[in-house]
């Protein structure tokens, strides 16, 4: 009708638009991969990628052809990849490609920097563009970085991109390359985060800071167990961390009284993955004299020595432990004074939050670190309530209680360490007490067998009854394991126990009140695999 | 032109108010013939912004309040035996107690004109250029929000990057680029009558004075005064009156409240540009203090302990969903939300933020469920736009009025100022209006009649009972809390200096606002009136400012902003009247009220929803607009794509039947 508007349909024009780009993404890719010249193969790409800058093959022809064409192309390139990540700010490609344009050019300028600081004024949280300003920032003013990071964060600070730039900037600045701060750098942070977890204590990114703020950073792996076993010929090494030493480069040195032994190295799985436990056969020790050997694990450390006299069945060396880094390694070295100062705040923040997960765990970890037997009681309150606070995270939660109580239980441990209705969903640190000869852990929420179980190379009774163990698996053969108990464990097939077969001393193995034993041919198929041992299902 | 308007409209709306406005976009958007009319010769009416020069006219005219009673009554000829006169008032007296005071030297300013003052040598160019400088010198393009696009963490750069790309660079607009000052209203009637908003106000097709050319012609005055920036004196403000955008309300846009919810929906949101209020200040023991009221400003807060900072977001965070916790409070429901603040474990400064602040509650009055609520509506407004809920409009509280008569006018709405109307004719059998008459002696018919309270005669509104509005304006020098940045858009209330009155929102504006001069800032006060406007505000304004001239200054004032400038007046305050308490009015007349005393613009747009709805029960108000993209005219065929992919018989009727659906709610008159 006259004088009436009429009206498209509203997505005609946007197909049209869709379908255009189409039939051009087509046509020049069909162009591309008819292997035009460089020249062109560099409009062509441009065309495609400048819409849409995630087509890789794109990227591969542009790189291939600017090698092929020289020049100093690097300036129109930057360019070009800016204007794509203005179409897509996240473009993994993209910012490949950048990383590729800037490796072949002088060091990166401030259009980099300044890029950056346009990406992540639009959207903070740009982990692409952190990455990238990290890159070219290693060189920079470590003062500039953090108020960089620290205006983002006065913006949001919820921004766990922002927090840790802060962190990597402060460990570069920190001398004597431990990432130790200066004091007064260190407690500028702490403030900065107090500020933030008073402010909005649900919020995660803080704590994570705070936490990282306080540890050093991982430990390196170190022997912690060293063990000589005269009847079965080997030696056994424990290391504090899962390590992998290659059979044919080993790190790992053995002497025999001075003179280098070349042994080959297996895992206590048996497997050539990284492990706590690494086993070597040794040739026969004299009988007569003591035989020293010494043990060198080339990252560092000293070497371990460890004498076995005429006459013993077993040599080993222990490393004492140290109550503070037992539960948290990587802050117990940390000056207490600092950990102390930050219990104050925590406690008053869970005054006012007793929800509060983020401040529950930190206390507890703060606390743990500090004097885990001395705070016991209070530890275990907080992790109770973060157990109630956090229902999505209960597992984890679990097995910090479960690492707290192991702690606990080897502080007082002497030849056994008994743990029992513990509620343990994990038992770690098992390599800190590889020479106990006594396990018990009945009456705990244990699901398989404990994963450094490998280390306890003298272990003879392992009391596993009363958890929910279904299948030993792949359990490590221990060389030393007479009894065994899994009564009321949900095993129900004999399969679940074929591994151990290859345990070389199992006598006795209880299995009252399993499946397996009210099982018709259960017991028939337990005495087939286990010929020599003596099996009770009762 | 005026003579011979249009006899037949569907809708007659008289004032050029925010609801009045609104009610006229709303009308000529569903389709309806409107016209619109204002007896003034600027848009607006008590919603509007004024140059220097122009407020400065406007004082002058509602001191003088003579009354014309001149008026030839020929008028009443037209009237019809079996209809009635309804008499509409000719002189506005919504305006009381104007009082206005110059601390500077007053007198050298006797014969300075005001720099790109309309025509007294009609010099085409350089005048106009300084009109718009200060568009190119502060670039609000730049700093505008434009609504629509909401701040969102996830933003995409290339959205980012240029904000101004979706907002069109609008030249700064003022209600009198047609108006001559010094011109006496009502002198040349019919002069201005006639004129479109789309074509008049519209800065697209403003006249030659504001031509968006850079000032290269600054005068030697202006550059001594970019080298001491301190000193301003009154000459200079008058020299510079144009860049003042001084509103008669003092309005802030809550950024969820249903004024900007509507400037979206209706797409009036592009004819208008806004700038974030930075800052929520509060006023305790005699210091101005920033409130901390987002997370941000919680955190990044020096004045706040650790613990404070916790116990005022634990507090926040509460009101955000106060009603899932009704244990918390239902203990106070009785007592006020002061007494309530007291037992949350706040400190006194942060009951003070609280209270007067965020809820802007009163003391001793407001309920607990009442402050609950108004924290809620702060708190909600949060993060939309900025770190505060508060939008403020470039250029002015006044422009938003006339961005509807722009949409108003697009959709084909006819537009007279200094157009009064003589009376409403009232016809007796069926008890409706059904026409005007106006100051031509013109009658005009139509169905629905929207005046704006101040219209209506005595004698209609003998029942009404009005309050007041107490306001204030000032220009000072300096901020009235200095901090590293001087473009800050503050507001700040200042609670009852003694029981029994109000608390005084002040609302302080920078000059990339565009609604003062460099160097200056141009504070708004608002209160409830309880005695005339100076005796309500002029001991804040004391508290707040030095009012000493020149010498006479002691140490601590020295610390103050200087008042350069200011007037104080009584606005009436229309809101909240029943339609029943206007004698004699019938169904089909109805009444905007003025503007109101709370900070938002809800009431407004509430009412006018009202009586859209009343009129028009079935019809949409304010849909968003079509996209001028997707208008087909005649001329156009429809493509053949469309016609191809739609060709089995069963589709087509029903894709037509949609089209002309669609098209019915955006009848326009080509006009363009």
């Amino acid at each position: 009708m006259h004088g009436r508007l009429k009206l498209r349909p509203p997505d005609a024009a946007r197909r049209r638009q869709r379908e255009e780009k189409l039939r051009q993404y087509r046509e020049s890719m069909e162009a591309l991969l008819g292997g035009p010249p460089p020249a062109q193969v560099l409009s062509l790409t441009g065309s495609v990628l400048a819409s849409n800058p995630d087509v890789g093959t794109c990227w591969n022809l542009r790189r291939r052809a600017l090698g092929a064409l020289g020049g100093d192309w690097v300036p129109s390139e930057l360019a070009f990849v800016g204007q794509c990540l203005g179409v897509n700010p996240k473009s993994y490609g993209a910012w490949h490609h950048r990383s590729w344009v800037l490796a072949r050019a002088p060091p990166a300028g401030r259009e980099d920097l300044a890029l950056c600081e346009r990406l992540l004024a639009a959207d903070p949280r740009n982990f692409h563009a952190w990455e990238h300003r990290r890159s070219l920032s290693a060189s920079r003013d470590a003062e500039a970085e953090l108020s960089f990071a620290g205006d983002l964060l006065s913006r949001d600070f919820s921004n766990f991109s922002a927090w840790q730039h802060r962190l990597r900037v402060l460990g570069a600045a920190g001398d004597c390359g431990k990432g130790a701060l200066s004091q007064d750098r260190l407690q500028k942070e702490l403030e900065l985060v107090h500020h933030a977890v008073f402010t909005d204590p649900t919020d995660q990114s803080p704590w994570v800071y705070l936490r990282c703020l306080l540890s050093r950073g991982p430990e390196k792996p170190r022997v912690v167990f060293v063990h000589v076993d005269r009847e079965d010929s080997t030696l056994s090494v424990v290391f504090s961390r899962p390590v992998k030493v290659s059979p044919e480069w080993p790190e790992l040195e053995v002497t025999l009284d001075g003179s280098a032994l070349g042994v080959s190295w297996s895992s206590g799985e048996g497997r050539p993955r990284p492990s706590h436990t690494w086993l070597c056969d040794l040739p026969a020790p004299p009988t007569q004299s003591p035989a020293h050997f010494e043990v060198t694990w080339s990252r560092g450390s000293a070497p371990v020595a460890v004498t076995l006299q005429p006459g013993e069945a077993e040599a080993w060396w222990e490393e004492p432990i140290r109550e503070q880094e037992l539960f948290w390694p990587e802050v117990g070295g940390a000056c207490p004074q600092v950990l102390r100062a930050q219990v104050g705040p925590c406690r008053e923040l869970l005054e006012l939050e007793p929800q509060s997960r983020g401040c529950l765990l930190t206390l507890s970890l703060l606390l743990a670190a500090l004097d885990p037997r001395g705070h016991a009681q209070e530890i275990r309150e907080h992790l109770r309530n973060l157990q109630d606070a956090d229902p999505l995270r209960s597992g984890f939660v679990a097995d910090v209680r479960s690492r707290f109580e192991v702690v606990l239980g080897i502080l007082g441990a002497g030849e056994g360490l008994s743990l029992p209705s513990k509620g343990l969903t994990v038992v770690p640190l098992l390599e800190r007490v590889a020479s106990i000869t006594r396990l018990e852990l009945p009456g705990n929420e244990l699901g398989a067998v404990p994963g450094a179980l490998g280390a306890m190379r003298r272990l003879r009774e392992l009391d596993l009854s009363d958890n929910h163990v279904t299948d030993l698996g792949s359990a490590p053969p221990l060389p030393r394991l007479e009894l065994l108990r899994l009564d009321r464990n949900p095993i129900s097939h004999a399969s679940a126990l074929s591994s151990l077969a290859a345990w070389p001393r199992l006598a006795r193995l209880r299995l009252a009140e399993t499946p397996l034993g009210s099982a018709p041919d259960g017991p028939a198929h337990v005495t087939e695999l286990l010929p020599r041992v003596d099996v009770a299902f009762s | 032109m005026a003579d011979n308007l249009p006899t037949e409209f569907d809708v007659v709306v008289v004032g050029t108010g925010l609801p009045e406005s609104i009610i006229a976009a709303a009308c000529a958007r569903s389709g309806q013939r409107v016209l619109h009319v204002d007896s003034r010769n600027y848009y607006g009416g008590n919603w509007a912004s004024f140059s220097f020069s122009g407020l400065l006219s406007w004082i002058k005219e509602n001191q003088q309040k003579t009354d014309l009673n001149d008026e030839s009554e020929d008028w009443r000829k037209l009237i019809l035996e079996d209809e009635e006169a309804i008499p509409l008032s000719s002189k506005d007296k919504t305006i009381q107690h104007v009082e206005d005071f110059c601390f500077g030297d007053q007198d050298s300013a006797e014969g300075v004109e005001e720099a790109g003052a309309l025509p007294k040598l009609p010099v085409f160019g350089a005048p106009g250029a300084q009109g718009v400088s200060a568009a190119s010198e502060e670039t609000p393009t730049a700093e505008g929000i434009s609504l629509g696009s909401e701040q969102s963490p996830a933003a995409e750069g290339a959205e980012k990057e240029n904000p101004a790309a979706e907002s069109p660079a609008e030249e700064p607009q003022s209600p009198e680029a047609e108006q001559a000052p010094g011109s006496e209203p009502g002198a040349a009637p019919g002069d201005g009558a006639g004129t479109a908003p789309g074509t008049g106000a519209a800065p697209s097709a403003a006249s030659g004075e504001s031509a968006p050319e850079p000032a290269k012609t600054e005068t030697a005055p202006s550059e001594n005064a970019a080298q001491e920036p301190k000193k301003i004196t009154y000459s200079q403000i008058v020299r510079e009156g144009r860049r003042f955008n001084i509103d008669l309300v003092s309005k802030l846009l809550y950024s969820r409240g249903l004024l900007i919810d509507l400037l979206i929906k209706s797409n009036v949101s592009r004819y208008a540009e806004f700038k974030n209020a930075t800052r929520v200040l509060a006023f305790r023991e005699g210091k101005v203090e920033q409130v901390p009221c987002s997370r941000a400003d919680v955190f990044n807060s020096r004045q706040l302990t650790m613990v404070e900072k916790r116990m005022l977001m634990k507090f926040l965070t509460f009101c955000l969903d106060y009603e899932q916790h009704p244990e918390e409070y239902q203990d106070y429901e009785s007592s006020t939300f002061a007494q309530f603040l007291q037992t949350r474990k706040l400190t006194p400064s942060l009951q003070h933020f609280i209270l007067h602040s965020i809820a802007m509650v009163s003391e001793t009055e407001s309920s607990t469920l009442e402050g609950l609520q108004s924290t809620k509506k702060f708190l909600q407004c949060l993060g939309r736009y900025g770190n505060t809920p508060f939008l403020f409009p470039l250029y002015g509280q006044g422009e938003i009025p006339q961005c509807f008569c722009r949409l108003c006018a697009v959709f084909g709405g006819i537009y007279c100022l200094r157009h009064a109307v003589r009376c409403l004719v009232l016809d007796r059998a069926s008890g409706r209006c059904k026409a005007i008459v106006d100051h031509f002696g013109q009658r005009i018919n139509a169905n629905y009649f929207i005046v704006e309270d101040s219209y209506l005669s005595e004698s209609t509104c003998t029942n009404v009972c009005y309050r007041q509005i107490s306001r204030a304006v000032l220009i000072t020098d300096q901020s009235v809390l200095n901090t590293d940045s001087e473009q800050q858009v503050s507001i700040l209330t200042v609670p009852p200096l003694e029981q029994g009155r109000a608390a005084v929102c002040v609302i302080e504006l920078c000059s990339s606002t565009m609604t003062c001069m460099k160097d200056t800032y141009l504070v708004h006060l608002t209160c409830p009136s309880t005695k005339t406007a100076r005796e309500d505000l002029e001991p804040v304004v004391q508290k707040l400012f030095n009012v000493n001239t020149e010498k006479e200054t002691e140490n601590e004032e020295l610390e103050k902003p200087r008042v350069l400038w200011a007037v104080y007046f009584n606005m009436r305050d229309s809101s909240g009247v029943e339609k029943s308490s206007y004698a004699g009015l019938p169904s089909n007349v109805y009444v905007c009220s003025g503007p109101d005393s709370a900070l938002g613009n809800d009431c407004a747009v509430k009412q006018a929803e009202t009586i859209f709805r009343e009129m028009f029960p079935t019809e949409e108000f304010c849909p968003p607009p079509p996209n001028p993209e997707d208008i087909i005219y005649d001329e156009d065929e429809i493509e053949p794509e469309e016609s191809g992919l739609n060709n089995s018989p069963e589709t087509k009727p029903e894709s037509s039947a949609e089209e002309s659906s669609s098209g019915d709610g955006a009848a326009v008159t080509k006009e363009e």
